[in-house]
């Protein structure tokens, strides 16, 4: 299946017995969607080449465009540096889907990591989610597991093909004997 | 001499500032990135093109002239 990243995945904590039956992180239109968002900080670069400089003659002395020149590649080192954090986050979040739980892995920011799980014996509900235009398109969105515990919703945030994702853990779910539903192994 | 003083200090603040979150970025990556052939090759490029932003920057920084202004 498209959705699964690798089925050699391992991951810390996973038992023996465990089989892995996907791995899903955000549809990589999302990340696509943040780069280009990002990118108009570099069209401000142009922007001041193209538009400002012309402009204001004092901007083209030799004394000028050096300061300018000094501020461009700091302020590209900063854009470059924002644009390595957007792929570390992205590539930092993801979701793994057991025979047995629900593994979400967040990284929120840079020193905030944190996993959840879930044992799909909690699970109550599961709903999908596609909604924009891009989600319709591409086909991603979010997905709700309802649990009984305390943390009512368990999301996974504009992944691919949500209803599949829904799908294999109904299908999960329906094999977890009749006894062990409810509450947690 | 006091504006380049100020200068610098402006200066070395922000690339401290920008290396300080690399190397954070690049601990976390290697720390919790699964596949480590791929954190390792993504940092190795982000490094090489900050590297080489810094040693612009500074070429940069060293061209420029400030007058000469002492304190009194």
């Amino acid at each position: 299946m498209s959705l699964s990243l690798n089925p050699q995945f391992l991951f810390p904590g996973q038992q023996a017995g465990e089989k892995i039956h996907l791995v899903t992180r955000k549809h990589w239109v999302v990340l696509a969607r943040d780069i280009v968002i990002w990118l108009i900080f570099v069209v401000i670069l142009f922007g001041y080449d193209w538009f400002l400089v012309p402009q204001f003659p004092f901007l083209r002395t030799p004394e000028a465009a050096k300061i300018a020149n000094l501020i461009k590649t700091v302020y590209l080192m900063y854009v470059i540096g924002g644009l390595m954090a957007l792929w570390v986050l992205y590539y930092l979040n993801y979701q793994i889907i057991t025979n047995e739980r629900i593994v979400d892995v967040d990284q929120k920011n840079l020193l905030f990591h944190s996993t959840t799980e879930l044992h799909l014996a909690q699970v109550e509900d599961v709903t999908s989610e596609i909604k924009g235009f891009l989600g319709n398109l591409f086909n991603y969105g979010n997905v709700y597991v309802q649990t009984a515990g305390a943390r009512t919703r368990f999301e996974f945030d504009y992944v691919p093909d949500p209803n599949a994702i829904v799908k294999i853990i109904l299908d999960l779910y329906q094999k977890i004997p009749p006894g062990a539903k409810g509450e947690p192994k | 001499m006091i504006i380049k003083l100020a200068a610098q200090i402006i200066f070395y603040l922000l690339v401290g500032i920008l290396g300080i979150y690399s190397m954070m970025m690049v601990y976390v990556l290697l720390r919790y990135g699964k596949s480590k052939i791929l954190s390792l090759a993504v940092s190795a490029l982000f490094l090489i093109a900050i590297a080489t932003l810094y040693a612009a920057a500074q070429a940069n920084f060293n061209l420029l002239t400030f007058p000469e202004l002492e304190l009194l």
